[in-house]
């Protein structure tokens, strides 16, 4: 069954991605944070936000702990705006018009995911909605479009006035024409002001990638579905959940680099997953998870910590504290230790690799009619 | 060079679209030549930044037909391209020409072209230059 599921994972990445590998970031590479992922609350923190919007992204999650040497742990993720969208991917669209906007558009973020996970006998499948309810950009990041537009007004200034095109004394098309060009715009690469330019205009751009949100509401909902022994039959209901993420992000000092994030979170879930050695059957429970985490966010490394009370019973709880570490762009460690809901077997300890295969929405477009 | 064969050059106006995909900077300019010259005019160019151009009105068929060219030339920068050898073989970038009366109902000619090897010049190894010469028939 999980041998099947992950071929048609890779067949559709094939089949539906096939293309240039994209420069993979480290926000494409953080541990799945999809809702067919965290509903089984295996891994190191379950309080997330989505990252960056991908139109697609799987996830494979190398945990050390497990010894086998292939990832155990799989997570899909797919954002359908970003695929079906005919919105065009270019400098403006992807940096400018995206993060001018003050608040999200909803359907936007709106992302379907599925996940098989594998706990000792146990094979998990799950599926997931979730999406941003509400963003708020920071000021610093609308001050930083702003400047970066100025700057592009400059730049294509600079072009105009060393190019002047249309001064070419020659017919288009013939090898004179070609090589006056070629000239021109040779003598613009070797420009000191050009290159001085088109350097600011990239390091401002990696600059806004930077900026966190002031305040975002996600809602996410999953349902998982579970198998023991690697028995088709045994196949039943194991979770429902839906829950609510608030996050505020405090920038600490003038670097847009360094943050402390404090998240609020209510989840309601429905379990049954826990056997009943009393009743030989699974119990049903339904619960109400309220808790929160803080998180601090140095350059590359971050370690939160996150409690969720479980309101309906009496000392049940999660407490895990979590570190994120990035090697460099297509790597990055994450762990977890601390404890799970569950009375036994509740030892949350997890240290792993994560990567990833992310894409945006580069796709053959549709042709256009005026 | 392509060309491009109107229908109804006495009622139509000529409209010009440019499209493609690329995450870094570039920069399209229009012209217009005077056939048999190399007078040039710049009808249209770009969004600082981005070198796609929406639909505009490139102008009266009648003033293109056998007396002027159309010209587009584009400038990407390719700086962040790790492959540029592979990113010049997938670079598509689409030219939509579209002869209409700009009144509701079907266009009277449309075509959609796209560059070509020969149109490509690399004059500096972080600059890619293609040019589209579309002649009006």
């Amino acid at each position: 069954m999980k041998t099947k599921f992950i071929i048609i994972l890779f067949l559709i990445t094939i089949k539906i991605f096939s293309q240039e590998a994209k420069s993979i970031k480290i926000t494409d590479l953080e541990l799945p944070n999809a809702p067919a992922f965290t509903i089984l609350d295996y891994s190191p923190t379950i309080i997330t936000t989505p990252s960056t919007t991908q139109a697609f992204t799987l996830s494979l999650i190398n945990n050390i702990n497990s010894s086998n040497g292939f990832p155990t742990d799989y997570a899909l993720e797919f954002t359908p705006y970003w695929v079906l969208s005919q919105k065009k991917k270019n400098l403006t669209d992807y940096y400018i018009k995206e993060d001018r906007r003050t608040y999200s558009k909803l359907y936007k973020y709106l992302s379907f995911s599925l996940a098989a996970v594998k706990k000792d006998t146990i094979q998990n499948v799950s599926i997931g909605i979730r999406t941003n309810l509400i963003t708020v950009n920071r000021k610093e990041r609308q001050n930083a479009v702003d400047t970066l537009l100025t700057n592009l007004k400059k730049f294509a200034n600079l072009l105009d006035e060393n190019l002047s095109l249309d001064k070419n004394p020659h017919q288009a098309g013939t090898p004179e024409y070609k090589k006056w060009n070629d000239e021109t715009f040779k003598k613009l690469a070797k420009l000191k002001k050009y290159q001085e330019s088109t350097a600011n205009i990239y390091s401002q751009i990696d600059s806004l990638e930077n900026f966190k949100p002031v305040f975002t509401a996600d809602f996410g909902t999953a349902y998982n579905h579970f198998f023991d022994q690697n028995e088709f039959k045994s196949g039943k209901f194991g979770r429902y959940g839906a829950w609510l993420t608030l996050n505020t992000n405090l920038m600490l000092g003038k670097s847009n680099k360094n943050y402390l994030n404090f998240y609020q979170y209510t989840r309601y879930l429905i379990d049954e997953m826990t056997y009943d050695t009393t009743a030989l059957a699974y119990k049903k429970e339904k619960n109400l998870d309220v808790g929160a985490k803080i998180e601090f966010q140095f350059n590359d490394f971050a370690i939160g910590y996150e409690y969720i009370n479980r309101t309906n019973q009496k000392d049940n709880y999660r407490s895990v504290g979590n570190l994120k570490y990035k090697i460099n762009e297509q790597f990055t460690i994450n762990g977890g230790f601390g404890k799970n809901f569950e009375k036994t077997d509740n030892l949350v300890s997890f240290l792993g690799i994560s990567w990833g295969i992310a894409t945006n929405n580069d796709l053959e477009i549709a042709e256009k009619t005026k | 060079m392509e060309t491009f064969k109107t229908k109804v050059p006495d009622e139509s106006k000529l409209f010009l679209q440019v499209n493609f995909d690329h995450k870094y900077l570039s920069r399209t300019w229009v012209q217009k030549e005077k056939i048999g010259t190399w007078k040039k005019t710049t009808i249209r160019d770009s969004n600082p930044g981005d070198g796609n151009i929406t639909f505009f009105e490139v102008g009266k068929t009648n003033e293109y037909k056998d007396l002027n060219r159309i010209i587009i030339i584009t400038y990407l920068d390719l700086q962040k391209i790790k492959d540029k050898e592979e990113f010049i073989k997938k670079m598509k970038i689409k030219y939509n020409l579209v002869e209409d009366d700009d009144k509701p109902g079907n266009f009277y000619e449309s075509q959609i072209y796209t560059c070509i090897a020969d149109e490509m010049e690399l004059p500096d190894e972080n600059i890619l230059v293609v040019t589209k010469i579309i002649e009006i028939k």
